[in-house]
């Protein structure tokens, strides 16, 4: 089941279908640059298949609780990050508005969580460098398992976040966690074993299917790097909501051995900013400053050594 | 499990009420479409107790269905499918919340019981404000109007071709279904069940690219042509402007005021 109108408010929503939206776009122009004849139909009946696959319901034992297949890591196995994504954003909107199942406004929260963290995140991260070439069938198991678990277990965390901003069910959030993460695990092991298997079962029967793109070679980061920096921006923008009052290990062991707790900055501007969501945004595109900055500093020294 | 029949019929039937002829289908589909979304972002955008407010709300869906013939039973057995989950999510909002908010003839309600009646409102608000939608527009006029409001054609190119690939799947799967039942007679084990989704897929990937190769030769070039063109007309501009003023006139009213104290 996805999440509902119900459960976010527009704040919420907007957010995120914004997020969605600049990532369809950008996928959009990655498959017509592409412009492979083949992947069309492929995906049109990759999305119908997987459309099926998520209704089918299996119950986990011991949680009362039943969960069901994604397939974002299947899909981006084969149709690739962009190819995946449009497709899982048009099984969202197909279900959205033909099976009530997930809300209009939630749509954008959806397609973040059940598209963004398989295909931008745990296929190329870590699906991709685990599998190799990709002849090697516990290598695939492995990589299928650990890259659906880690999809999951995001797209579970990025549930939570969602709702708690909302607040229309007044989970408390770490409760909601606990809840959550154990059962996407669960969740994200089967899906990691069914993607295996079809996937070893279509490299049996039809080898051309699975992408042959070598490592490297025109796949583009932007979308994964856009991704991540809306994902660091929000995390830094909104994780200050939560920050306990409570001191922390060194303002504790000030106050115990001091009397008092950590000093108290008079300036204006940290008055004006300390702790609240400004700085954590402002943090986030500092460190995307700074590591820019070194990473193409690093980059220019390497050419430069290489070509002197 | 997977009922062939039943999401063939599933899907048939809201193919069969969008190809009907009545006021509402006459709309222009953009017009319905940003109706909609501003329904939806207005009765997201009620506090969390709220639940009278949100009543009165019900009369878009309910015009839209009557007016549009969508039949009744149809909408409430989607609606009753949804909402065990969205009791799932809200059923422990009344141990959370105990704080009492208002009093209705001598019962005091807590806000945990507002806001779990809250999520079933908006939940059977926003579910057949969708499916109204959808039952009065039809996916390829809705597709058009997707596109008209910005959405990349990829996407809505794949929206449906998914569409009529579901099709396709269901009756390949009913197929194999029936050939197996008529060899063997008996559940399939797992093993079994396993060969035959793979063949399934094989055979609907394969019967997918035949049928993208004719759509390209009769010279599919990526757009869907409509038999009829998207104009929009005054009556739909009366028809947005109307909604949306009603919408923004619910929403700013303060029902507690009103009502008696129940906000």
């Amino acid at each position: 089941m996805h999440m509902a109108d119900a459960l976010v408010t527009p704040a919420v929503g907007v957010a995120m279908w914004a997020a969605a939206a600049v990532l369809t776009a950008a996928s959009a122009k990655k498959l017509e640059l592409q412009n492979d004849d083949r992947t069309v139909p492929l995906m049109g009946v990759l999305g119908a298949f997987v459309f099926a696959g998520q209704m089918l319901n299996f119950s986990i034992p011991l949680t009362g609780s039943s969960g069901h297949l994604g397939g974002g890591l299947l899909l981006a196995a084969l149709l690739g990050p962009a190819g995946a994504f449009i497709t899982i954003a048009s099984i969202l909107a197909v279900q959205a508005l033909i099976f009530a199942d997930g809300g209009l406004l939630a749509w954008g929260c959806n397609v973040i969580n059940l598209g963004f963290w398989p295909c931008f995140v745990a296929y190329p991260l870590i699906f991709k460098p685990l599998v190799g070439a990709g002849t090697s069938k516990p290598r695939l198991w492995l990589a299928s398992v650990i890259a659906a678990v880690v999809g999951f277990q995001l797209g579970a965390f990025s549930v939570v976040m969602e709702t708690a901003l909302s607040g229309v069910a007044r989970l408390p959030v770490v409760p909601f966690l606990l809840l959550m993460q154990p059962i996407h695990l669960a969740i994200g092991l089967v899906e990691g074993l069914a993607t295996a298997a079809i996937l070893g079962f279509l490299h049996q029967a039809r080898p051309e299917l699975l992408r042959r793109d070598a490592m490297g070679t025109g796949r583009s980061l932007r979308p994964v790097l856009i991704g991540l920096f809306i994902g660091a921006l929000l995390i830094g923008g909104m994780s200050s909501w939560f920050a306990s009052a409570n001191p922390d290990g060194l303002e504790w062991a000030l106050r115990e051995l001091a009397g008092s707790g950590a000093p108290v900055v008079s300036g204006r501007i940290h008055q004006l900013v300390a702790g609240s969501s400004t700085a954590g945004i402002i943090g986030v595109l500092l460190v995307f400053e700074v590591a820019g900055l070194a990473g193409l500093t690093i980059i220019r020294r390497r050419r430069a050594a290489a070509t002197a | 499990m997977f009922n062939p029949a039943a999401a063939l019929a599933e899907l048939g039937a809201l193919d069969r009420l969008a190809a009907g002829d009545t006021a509402v289908h006459r709309y222009d589909p953009r017009a319905k479409l940003a109706v909609t979304l501003a329904f939806v972002i207005a009765v997201a955008s009620f506090p969390p107790t709220a639940f009278a407010g949100l009543v009165p709300f019900a009369l878009f869906p309910l015009v839209m269905a009557i007016a549009g013939g969508v039949p009744g039973r149809y909408l409430w057995s989607r609606i009753l499918w949804v909402l065990p989950f969205a009791l799932l999510l809200g059923i422990a909002n009344p141990w959370l919340d105990r704080v009492p908010v208002v009093t209705v003839g001598g019962l005091a309600v807590t806000g945990g019981w507002l806001s779990l009646g809250s999520i079933i409102l908006r939940v059977i608000l926003t579910v057949s404000a969708a499916l109204v939608l959808l039952a009065t527009t039809g996916i390829h006029p809705l597709c058009r109007a997707l596109n008209a409001l910005g959405c990349p054609r990829v996407l809505t190119v794949q929206v449906l071709l998914l569409y009529r690939y579901l099709f396709v799947l269901v009756e390949q799967s009913a197929r194999i279904r029936m050939a197996r039942g008529l060899r063997l007679g008996q559940r399939p084990t797992l093993a079994e069940a396993g060969t035959l989704l793979g063949q399934l897929l094989l055979r609907a990937i394969d019967r997918a690219g035949r049928i993208h190769l004719a759509m390209r030769s009769r010279g599919f070039d990526g757009t869907f042509r409509l038999a009829r063109e998207l104009r929009w007309i005054r009556r739909d501009t009366l028809f947005l402007c109307s909604w949306l003023v009603i919408f923004i006139f619910l929403r700013a009213i303060d029902w507690s005021r009103l009502g008696g104290g129940i906000s």
